[in-house]
């Protein structure tokens, strides 16, 4: 069964189609990337997955579940970062995991432990009782990577996740990915950056105008020419057909 | 505690305008109401003792708490109105409301426990602003308070708790505009239409004047407020939060 499915997922904002009928699904142990240009559908789609918009058409299962359906437990299962880093600045670095950390369901007897491994794995060990608000950006985005993982999820859902990270952050969060998606998590990733996804995807999907247009072979040459290529080709056939409005 | 109490427990505890806030509500009004008294008091021809002897109901602690407890009345719900709109509006502000979604701890606990902690909060800051006030007279040579000046003490704390109370339903403007603003614009229409209320003679019912109009009293020229019209004070607070969190568990991420 997959970890998240998503079939023929449609979506307005008002009178403009932001998503139609996407189908993706991500499976335990895969990072499943999506690319495509500002815009395109990404965030949307990553928000319809984890119900925080309820999109007009099309369906969201999370382990079997509809998204509607899930429960504390269920969700307990599924960490992300969309949009924001999850960082109240005026918490302390380690109070802000511990915080992630019992809000996903971590009981109080082992949030501090969560919490402080956390530290390590991102780490953050530096900055563990300085307030948040002190922070650089990719310091925060660290943090608010470290809210995602803090309760070990068997579903990730991360939203641009190298953004403002440093190459060294960059490299830490592949290797944490690699190593949570070998122990049998799935994660659906979006990015705009092709190079990244190529080393950390076990797939990757194209999102252009909306609409899930292909896929791309992580491991093939040149990866950058096929996804210009497939946007090009996606962009001459809606010319050819009635645009979606 | 549960996750969402425990979080956002701290999260108080930790804030510097919650901060602010309380020790401002404890001391503000009672040394504005104490600065008046002196002027009051020393009786001169000049414009801030006329005014002053104007507000003030009377003279030692009669005057002090008269005027402290006038004062309160809209200082009280402003000062709670900015900490219960920060509370819900920075989680907009600062994006974190994002991660509230798709977690274990479902939005609506932490809407409520930030309501019910708040709530808590009003409580402490009503006994703390009694206290502070009685401190403040002693302290400055009005000496001990009588028994009808405890119970002027107790209408303050009174009023204080009942102030904070208040002030919850601005969390609604908050959350459906998304940030500060709103939260304050939310707070400014509350004071505004408890003084129109006032004006209008409306002040023994209308729920963000009855308890100010109670807690001065006739002793002050106030008209006489009927018990249960106080009632409406818990009413429009239980109000507020259920629609608040009602809010909480059905708007979408935009």
């Amino acid at each position: 069964m997959s970890a998240l499915q998503i079939r023929r997922l449609a979506h307005r904002y008002d009178d403009t189609a932001v998503l139609h009928d996407v189908d993706l699904t991500v499976a335990p142990g895969e990072v499943h990337a999506l690319v495509g240009f500002n815009g395109a559908g990404k965030s949307t789609l990553l928000r319809a997955a984890l119900g925080m918009i309820r999109p007009q058409g099309g369906v969201v299962h999370i382990d079997g579940v509809e998204v509607a359906h899930v429960d504390s437990t269920g969700w307990g299962r599924v960490g992300h970062l969309i949009d924001t880093p999850f960082v109240y600045p005026e918490l302390t670095v380690r109070e802000n995991l511990w915080a992630a950390a019992r809000l996903h369901g971590v009981p109080a007897s082992a949030a501090g432990a969560r919490a402080d491994r956390t530290l390590v794995d991102l780490e953050l060990g530096p900055w563990a009782d300085r307030r948040a608000s002190t922070l650089s950006q990719g310091n925060r985005q660290r943090v608010g990577l470290g809210s995602a993982l803090v309760h070990e999820p068997r579903l990730l859902v991360l939203d641009e996740p190298t953004n403002a990270l440093d190459p060294a952050g960059v490299l830490l969060l592949r290797a944490l990915l690699l190593s949570r998606t070998a122990a049998g998590v799935a994660a659906l990733v979006s990015s705009h950056h092709l190079d990244e996804v190529a080393r950390i995807a076990d797939r990757v999907s194209v999102i252009h105008a909306g609409t899930i247009v292909g896929e791309l072979d992580p491991h093939g040459v040149d990866l950058e020419r096929a996804f210009f290529a497939m946007a090009h080709a996606a962009d001459e056939a809606a010319r050819r057909v009635e645009p979606v409005r | 505690m549960t996750a969402a109490y425990a979080v956002e427990a701290l999260k108080l505890r930790r804030s510097r305008v919650v901060a602010v806030a309380t020790v401002a509500l404890l001391l503000v009004p009672a040394l504005l109401a104490r600065a008046f008294l002196i002027a009051g008091e020393r009786g001169g021809a000049d414009p801030m003792s006329a005014k002053a002897s104007l507000l003030l109901p009377g003279i030692g602690w009669a005057g002090y708490l008269g005027g402290l407890i006038q004062i309160y009345a809209t200082a009280g719900v402003v000062g709670s109105g900015i900490v219960v709109g920060w509370c819900f509006g920075r989680e907009y502000a600062d994006r974190t409301v994002v991660s509230l979604y798709a977690s274990a701890t479902p939005r609506t606990s932490v809407a409520w426990a930030k309501l019910a902690l708040l709530a808590a909060w009003s409580v402490a800051v009503g006994i703390g602003v009694a206290a502070a006030a009685a401190l403040i007279g002693i302290a400055s040579g009005l000496g001990l308070p009588g028994a009808i000046d405890g119970r002027v003490l107790g209408r303050l704390a009174a009023l204080a708790v009942l102030s904070g109370l208040l002030a919850l339903p601005v969390a609604l403007p908050a959350s459906i505009g998304r940030g500060y603003l709103p939260a304050v614009g939310g707070l400014m229409v509350l004071v505004v239409a408890a003084q129109v209320a006032m004006v209008a003679g409306a002040g023994t019912w209308w729920p963000w004047s009855v308890a100010a109009v109670w807690a001065m009293g006739t002793d002050a020229g106030m008209a006489p407020v009927a018990p249960v019209w106080l009632t409406l004070v818990p009413l429009v607070a239980v109000l507020g939060a259920s629609a608040t969190v009602a809010w909480w568990q059905r708007a979408e991420v935009v």
